[in-house]
């Protein structure tokens, strides 16, 4: 996205295809990424919009490293994820890091949040005498108590997981933080509570935010700019007053024409038709 | 309108659970409403405010060590509660039919969606197998599947199109009531709206009353004509959609309500309700929000209020002299707070 700063993330003509199961493999891979290119400025807050199946997922998981793609390539900070990812754990400390939806399937079942978030501390090379005090201090960043520490995560609510989860992330002190969906299995009680700590974390802490939703009202009230995807392609991009404001894309309307309402019934439900067709069998 | 019955009467139910001592928790605490025949009622909370539990109750599918504590459920002339299993099985799946928030669970993976349906179909009809086969591809068709696609398994469909296929199974035997629990809520935007546009139109063309329980009061409003909103095990207030959307009074309906943006809000914070839930064993000897009410005042800490029908010019003498029970059909405002807006 434009902006004064230097770029935090960037992505250039990345794309992502999956081999399709067909007899004799002749059935054309499945392109859940068609070359996707998208620069992050520092200190931005980036909201990633589309239904399933627009790759916004994919998107996420490649650019913080979690899958390759097929080709294309990530950059953090300028230098690429291929080069980075050859350096000696001891010289690089992932920059970006990831908050997904379900906290619950992200974290370790058997271990306590203390152990856990001790864990991650000694990977970033925080000596063990210091990993308590500084784990305390990230649940208390979230809005949790140092009683939580001894928990394990089957034992705390949707809420705390989720709180969990982001102090998991910001253990490694990133300067990029990717969540991906982190409010969509929450209640709306909850959610307005995550986003909220999100946007002061993201202040105070300096941090640069990508945040994936299906929820356009809610990335309207958290993020400056907005990515469009459908189909594995970005259609729309721009920052949040204009694009909700002037949509110029169909697509882009039609999301936004989804949205609910309460009372009003302006929502064109009745006539909106299947807009995907990979995801529908 | 008011001549007419309720399809649905619940009166005082109540839903336990044993806690270590052998004492029963309260987790629904007595709740009264009724649903209109061909109503669409909302019942909307958090996560553990018992919305789900009690409507679960009342075709008693609470799975023990949870029970029914008291109460009747007054359906046509049957009480559901009092009515023995082999009766209930008969009106549950065939009368009152229920959607889930997950179809992948609660889909057969083994076998096809039009199976599936024709299976519920046999279980509660009289249908021969080609009969039964021929109203799955009706049902199909009802929700927006082409019929050919009964032969797909559940694996070959997507989110939406299962969700339309446990609607589709639902309404195959014309149940009167259904009862859909969070059937949007793992679902994309354009997905969610879709099935509410489904509902809305089941309802319309098969008289159809729904019970529609979600934790979005903005999603539930666009279709249904009251919301039952919960908090506690109790009923905190009701009343018509219209009513509660623009003058809810009920300080967690206002929160509730805020908590979800709207596109056309300026960006920044959102309205939040900090704290939890109470959790049941843990309730305020009070109404249960107090401690996260930004209007609670001493009272409120010290004394349950009770569910009372607002003096709102709308109801008629009549309704009031029906009783609580009655009057839920009917279109008054009730709020169980010492200190509404």
């Amino acid at each position: 996205m434009t902006g004064a700063g230097t770029t935090a993330l960037e992505l250039r003509h990345v794309s992502k295809a999956y081999p399709r199961p067909g007899v004799l493999g002749r059935k054309p891979s499945f392109r859940a990424l068609d070359d996707i290119s998208l620069a992050i400025t520092h200190g931005d807050v980036v909201g990633i919009v589309g239904e399933s199946g627009s790759g916004k997922s994919t998107l996420a998981q490649i650019a913080v490293g979690l899958i390759p793609p097929s080709a294309g390539e990530v950059l953090h900070d300028g230098t690429s994820l291929a080069v980075l990812a050859r350096t000696p754990p001891q010289q690089w400390r992932p920059r970006v890091q990831m908050v997904f939806q379900d906290s619950s399937g992200a974290l370790n079942p058997r271990k306590t949040v203390g152990r856990c978030l001790g864990e991650t501390l000694a990977l970033r090379g925080v000596a063990a005498a210091g990993r308590i005090a500084e784990a305390r201090a990230l649940l208390a960043l979230v809005g949790l108590g140092a009683e939580v520490m001894t928990r394990l995560p089957h034992e705390l609510s949707g809420g705390q997981r989720q709180r969990v989860g982001l102090a998991r992330a910001l253990a490694m002190k990133p300067e990029v933080l990717i969540a991906d969906e982190p409010v969509s299995s929450l209640d709306v009680s909850l959610q307005a509570q995550i986003i909220n700590l999100l946007a002061r974390l993201t202040r105070e802490l300096n941090l640069t935010l990508i945040f994936i939703s299906h929820d356009l009202a809610l990335v309207r009230s958290l993020c400056r700019c907005v990515v469009v995807m459908y189909g594995g392609r970005i259609v729309e991009e721009g920052l949040c007053a204009d694009v909700f404001a002037h949509p110029a894309q169909d697509y882009t309307r039609r999301l936004l024409a989804a949205v609910p309402r309460g009372l009003s019934q302006q929502r064109q439900t009745a006539t909106m038709p299947v807009l995907i067709s990979t995801s529908a069998s | 309108m008011s001549a007419r019955a309720p399809l649905l009467a619940v009166r005082d139910l109540r839903v336990g659970f044993p806690s270590a001592d052998g004492r029963v928790i309260e987790a629904v605490r007595g709740i009264d409403f009724a649903v209109a025949d061909g109503a669409a009622v909302g019942v909307v909370g958090e996560s553990g405010s018992g919305k789900s539990l009690s409507m679960l109750a009342l075709i008693r599918l609470i799975a023990p060590p949870g029970r029914i504590t008291g109460g009747v459920v007054a359906f046509g002339a049957e009480d559901l509660i009092a009515l023995d299993e082999k009766r209930l099985r008969r009106i549950r799946g065939r009368d009152i039919a229920m959607v889930f928030q997950d179809p992948q669970s609660s889909l057969n993976p083994s076998l096809s969606v039009g199976r599936q349906i024709a299976d519920v179909l046999r279980a509660h009809t009289n249908l021969s197998a080609a009969q039964s086969q021929l109203a799955a591809a009706e049902a199909l068709e009802r929700v927006g599947i082409s019929p050919d696609k009964r032969h797909a398994y559940p694996h070959e469909l997507s989110g939406g199109m299962r969700q339309r296929v446990m609607i589709a199974m639902a309404i195959a035997c014309r149940p009167r009531l259904l009862i859909a629990d969070e059937p949007t809520t793992a679902l994309d935007v354009t997905v969610q709206a879709q099935i509410v546009a489904l509902l809305a139109r089941l309802r319309r063309e098969l008289g159809l009353s729904i019970i529609f329980i979600s934790h979005n009061l903005q999603l539930v409003s666009e279709i249904v004509d009251r919301v039952i909103v919960m908090y506690g095990g109790r009923i905190v207030e009701d009343g018509p959609v219209e009513t509660l959307f623009r003058h809810p009074r009920h300080p967690y309906t206002t929160l509730l309500k805020a908590c979800v943006p709207n596109l056309d809000d300026p960006p920044g914070p959102l309205t939040a309700i900090e704290g939890a839930p109470p959790h049941i064993g843990h309730m305020p000897a009070g109404c249960p929000f107090a401690p996260r009410c930004p209007r609670a005042i001493a009272r409120c800490a010290a004394e349950m209020p009770p569910l009372v029908a607002q003096d709102a010019g709308a109801q008629d003498a009549g309704a009031q002299d029906a009783g609580a029970l009655d009057a839920g059909a009917l279109g008054d405002h009730r709020v169980a707070c010492w200190n509404p807006a």
